[in-house]
């Protein structure tokens, strides 16, 4: 997992494989590749619309999810990270982050 | 040797949101396809030219020669689905070749749907017209309507004063029951077992034929139509046609369970439940799924949502018939 910092400077964008669609009970992504549907709760899914709606960039699209919610960016982006992390074990997301120094 | 044969007399109508030419009598596609009050909604406007039209075609007019050819596995096919009895015959399958797609239906026959899904050859087992085409209707139809485009549910549907009302459920859960009840409470049949979705969430009407258990159909009583054939299970009724295609309004998840009637909104509905309620899930081009799960997360965003449970189908229709204020 991307420890948080680097997390705020990475970009994360979703690949042309995969489609999600938001339902009020959570958010469906589908791997077109493999058929696979996988269930994000909404704050997941709330994230993949920032980051589409922001070119992929996770800093400004932590920040308005966690103002959203009434929290601190720093509150929530270690979870945040983790939970790119287990997308991008599934191929449901690419991302990039930058490298140290 | 070829036959000569005379051109076929074709008939024009309408289902599953696809205009048809027939060469043959299908039980419940009347050849006027009018809605109340003029011409069918989109289906004409999708006939612009001859090759908007799905021309389903019966195989016996052919040479014996032609139809083995056109209907004959093909070396290159690709299995999508095959079921087998308990004796390991075959039973059902569909395979995709280079030709399209070849449905296999023991005791119902061969059937080709073209890749595009506007030419359906059929090659029926000897035996009564209703029967075979219960499989035409039932599931070779709907398989084409989503090759063109649409999406189908695993529901029956009628409608009512503000539009469409699908029923979903398992097989056995009451959909058909239900739905003729609620024909029985003045709603208009729409389609029996599977019914077809566009993008805008219009419902199509499908063959005005269902096919009741002995036992609710002594129920029904009025509500059923001619009766076509009986297979012992169950009876198939020809009913009157509700011709015209109408926004979908209310789904209700039918749950089969005892005591009395219990009609309950859903506020958030699991997306797993309406993908579930699918009824094709052979096709799974990344274009299809994707335009699949387009429609259910209109349809969890538009229509209203209900889960529906009782043990009497006269008890429960008239619960959602004074909810969809029917007649």
């Amino acid at each position: 997992m991307i420890a948080p910092d680097r997390f705020m400077r990475s970009t994360a964008r979703v690949p042309e494989h995969v489609v999600f669609r938001s339902f009020d009970a959570e958010t469906v992504v589908l791997n077109l590749r493999t058929g696979a549907y996988h269930g994000v709760d909404p704050a997941g899914g709330r994230l993949l619309e920032l980051l589409d709606e922001n070119g992929g960039a996770v800093g400004p699209a932590v920040e308005r999810l966690a103002a959203e919610h009434g929290a601190a960016p720093a509150e929530v982006a270690a979870g945040l990270a983790e939970f790119c992390a287990e997308l991008a074990e599934r191929d449901l997301i690419e991302i990039d982050a930058p490298g140290d120094g | 040797m070829l036959r000569a044969t005379a051109e076929p007399t074709t008939t024009e109508t309408h289902a599953f949101g696809m205009p048809l030419r027939t060469t043959f009598e299908i039980a419940g596609l009347g050849a006027e396809a009018t809605a109340a009050g003029g011409e069918p909604q989109a289906d004409r406007r999708e006939t612009a030219a001859p090759s908007g039209e799905a021309a389903v075609r019966s195989a016996a007019r052919p040479t014996l020669l032609e139809i083995e050819r056109r209907l004959a596995a093909r070396p290159d096919a690709e299995p999508l689905s095959v079921r087998r009895d308990a004796d390991g015959r075959r039973v059902h399958s569909i395979e995709r070749d280079a030709d399209g797609f070849l449905l296999a239906a023991a005791g119902f026959g061969r059937f080709r749907v073209t890749a595009d899904g506007m030419r359906v050859a059929c090659d029926p087992v000897a035996g009564p017209a209703w029967r075979w085409q219960r499989y035409l209707l039932g599931q070779v139809l709907p398989f084409a309507a989503v090759l063109r485009g649409l999406e189908v549910l695993h529901a029956s549907a009628v409608v009512g004063a503000r539009g469409a009302i699908a029923l979903t459920g398992p097989s056995g859960a009451g959909k058909t029951t239900l739905a003729l009840e609620l024909v029985k409470r003045g709603a208009g049949f729409l389609a029996d077992d599977v019914v077809a979705l566009d993008s805008s969430l219009t419902a199509h009407p499908a063959a005005a034929v269902a096919s009741v258990r002995h036992d609710a159909a002594n129920a029904i009583g009025g509500a059923g139509g001619a009766v076509l054939g009986d297979d012992g299970e169950a009876l198939r009724l020809a009913l009157a046609r509700r011709a015209a295609p109408a926004p979908l309004r209310a789904l209700y998840l039918l749950r089969r369970a005892a005591g009395p009637p219990v009609v309950e909104r859903v506020d958030r509905v699991d997306p797993r439940v309406l993908l579930g309620a699918g009824f094709n899930f052979v096709l799974t081009e990344p274009e299809r799924l994707t335009r699949q799960l387009d429609v259910l997360a209109r349809l969890a965003r538009e229509v209203e949502v209900h889960t529906a449970s009782g043990s009497g189908a006269a008890e429960l229709a008239d619960r959602i018939a004074a909810q969809e204020r029917l007649a």
